[in-house]
Parts: C-alpha cells; sequence; structure tokens
C-alpha cells in the first residue's frame, strides 16, 4: 500500500481485529462490548448510559447552582437551622457502601455466580431504600420545624435538588429489583453481564451526585 | 486487504483489547480497600466540618472549607475511577461522560457569575431580598 492509498475502513471490529484469539473461546465479546457491528466497536447500550450521564450532569449542574443562588435568600428558617450532620453523615455513608455492593454485584455476574449476584443486588437495594428512608425522615422533620416546599427560597431549592436525587436513588432501587427479580427467573446469566453493568453506572452515578450534594448543600453551609 | 490498528480501525482494535482491560479490572479485596478509603475520606470530611465550626468566620476558614472540596472532587474522582471504571474501559466513555461534566460546570459558573454570586453583596445588605436580580447599591 503506498502512503496516498485510502484506507479502507473495516466494516466490523472482526474484520479489523481478525477473528477472536482461542483463550476467549466461550466468552460472550457482545456482553463486554465486543463484537458489536457498529462504528466504534463499542457496546451502544453502555455507551448511551455515559450519554445520559453526561447530560443528567447538567440536570443536577442547574439544580445545584439554583441552591447555591437561593440558600440565602429569602426569611425564616435556613440551612444552619435544620440539618442534622451527623445523621446526614450516616445517610452518606450508607449510600457510598452501596456503592462498593454494587461493584460486587458487577463483578459476580462477570464471573457468572449467580447467588452472590443475587445477594449484591440485594444488599445494595437494602442499603439504597435505607437512604430513601433517611430522606423520608429527613423531609419529615424538616416539615415538622416548619421548613415546608414554599416556606421561602432556600426550602424550595433544597427540596428541589434533595429531591430530584431521591428520586434518581429510588429509580435505581427499581432497576436493581427488576434485576434481582430476572436472575431469580434465570434470565440474568453471565451473557447479559453488561445490563447489570450498565445499572451499576447508574447506582454510582447517583453516588457521587450526592458525594457533591452532600459537601456543597450540607458541610459546607 | 484487512486494516489493523490503521485509521478507523483503530477503534475496533482498541475494543479488542477491552477484554484484555477488563482482566485488570481491580479484583473484589481492592473493592474492599478502595470502599474504606472512601469511608475514611468521609470521616475526614465530617471531622473537618466540626473542627470548622460552621459558620466558618474564623482565620483558618478557608483552608478548613478547600479541604472539604479537595476531599469531594477525590472521593467523586475514585469512584468514577474505580468502581465505574472509567480507568480501564474504554478513554471513549470517559470522554463523553467529562464532555457533560466540564459543560455542567463551565455552564453554571457562568450563570453564578452572571448572577453575582461572587460579590458580597449578601452580606453587605445591598441587595433586594424579595427580588430575583441582585440591585445596585445605592449612590451616595
Amino acid at each position: 500500500m503506498t502512503d496516498n492509498a485510502p484506507t479502507r475502513v473495516a466494516a466490523t471490529p472482526t474484520e479489523a481485529t481478525g477473528p477472536a484469539p482461542d483463550h476467549l473461546d466461550g466468552v460472550d465479546l457482545e456482553s463486554w462490548g465486543l463484537g458489536t457491528n457498529n462504528a466504534t466497536g463499542l457496546s451502544n447500550n453502555k455507551l448511551g448510559m455515559w450519554l445520559f450521564l453526561g447530560s443528567d450532569c447538567l440536570l443536577f449542574g442547574a439544580l445545584i447552582s439554583t441552591y447555591l443562588l437561593m440558600r440565602h435568600r429569602g426569611t425564616g428558617i435556613g440551612p444552619e437551622d435544620v440539618f442534622d450532620i451527623p445523621f446526614t453523615s450516616v445517610s452518606s455513608f450508607v449510600l457510598l457502601m452501596s456503592s462498593m455492593s454494587m461493584v460486587f454485584a458487577v463483578s459476580a455476574i462477570a464471573r457468572g455466580d449467580d447467588q452472590k449476584l443475587r445477594l449484591w443486588l440485594l444488599v445494595t437495594s437494602l442499603l439504597g431504600g435505607t437512604f430513601i428512608a433517611g430522606q423520608v425522615y429527613e423531609f419529615t422533620s424538616f416539615y415538622r420545624e416548619g421548613l415546608g416546599y414554599t416556606t421561602n427560597l432556600f426550602s424550595s431549592a433544597f427540596y428541589s435538588l434533595t429531591g430530584f436525587h431521591g428520586v434518581h436513588v429510588t429509580v435505581g432501587i427499581i432497576m436493581l429489583m427488576s434485576l434481582f427479580v430476572l436472575s431469580l427467573t434465570g434470565r440474568l446469566k453471565q451473557d447479559r453481564a453488561e445490563t447489570v453493568e450498565i445499572v451499576g453506572l447508574y447506582w454510582h452515578f447517583v453516588d457521587i451526585v450526592w458525594v457533591l450534594i452532600f459537601t456543597i448543600v450540607y458541610l459546607i453551609p | 486487504m484487512t486494516v489493523t490498528h490503521e485509521g478507523t480501525a483503530d477503534a475496533g482494535y482498541e475494543a479488542a483489547t477491552d477484554e484484555a482491560r477488563h482482566e485488570h479490572h481491580p479484583s473484589d479485596a481492592q473493592y474492599w480497600k478502595v470502599g474504606l478509603a472512601l469511608g475514611l475520606i468521609t470521616l475526614l470530611e465530617v471531622g473537618t466540618y466540626f473542627i470548622a465550626d460552621p459558620p466558618y468566620d474564623h482565620e483558618l476558614a478557608p483552608l478548613l472549607i478547600g479541604s472539604l472540596i479537595f476531599m469531594m472532587v477525590l472521593k467523586f474522582v475514585v469512584i468514577g475511577a474505580y468502581f465505574m471504571h472509567l480507568k480501564f474501559d474504554n478513554r471513549l466513555f470517559r470522554n463523553v461522560f467529562v464532555a457533560g461534566l466540564l459543560l455542567a460546570v463551565g455552564v453554571y459558573l457562568a450563570v453564578l457569575t452572571a448572577f453575582e454570586f461572587w460579590t458580597d453583596r449578601y452580606e453587605d445588605g445591598t441587595y433586594d431580598q424579595d427580588s430575583f436580580l441582585v440591585e445596585d447599591a445605592p449612590a451616595g
């Protein structure tokens, strides 16, 4: 091939790289984003989730910015009057640990260990549920102290931000429980490891958003 | 002719090496270590909060707030790199996410600046509490 000759684009990753080597026999390349018939050679589903998470940064960016602008506006109850830092710290730790249990679930299905997969999915869901229960308790106690959604600008911004995050966690729990049921009924095997990985990405994202909220909203009032 | 490692075939080659990268994903023991480190950082954050003793009106406040922000970013990066596998996965995933993140940070820093968030008008009482927009200080 001369230097000026156009490079022919390989139609598929398999064509570009040749057949899979022997040591990959039996490995489901599709589940790891390989062998997919697209321009990148990567899993479209996984790329789609990353695109969604990238765009979700804008949603939470808007909510955090609004909170920063509004938290000291208006009168009445402010953050320093209602926040219970030790309680929220425990909630944050619980959510952090749920991220760790999620990686164990991903690791378990990659090994084909269905029992461990179900165990860790359940643990992750329970930890997420504990976090949500804590948030419900927090909102209820704030409300009893007189901080309703429309009490002032701080309360509206605070409830919007943490409420949206809570909705994300709830959606995550629903996805985790769906995976749990799929696994129980034998419809989630090792060849669908990527599905668990993608739900895991969503769950970790929810966790890192809380890392930001915990510091910006609670620890730096 | 089969193109290997050239031009757009790089994407396919990179994808094919993903399997090898997956083999280098952290082990469960390493995940425990990362989780423990994250827990310790959280403990440090909470400790820093109580040492800083809000409302942060003493001379060490900037240092302590800086520490809190540093620890927040550190946790964010560690979770992204290890739990979300950005350190080991294809670079395209990382680029897509970082692009959204940087866009969000840029846009909303601009928004905050536009609303004069960085001025001291909150403290000197020259803003109109009932208005969304900050008013200029009265002349004279």
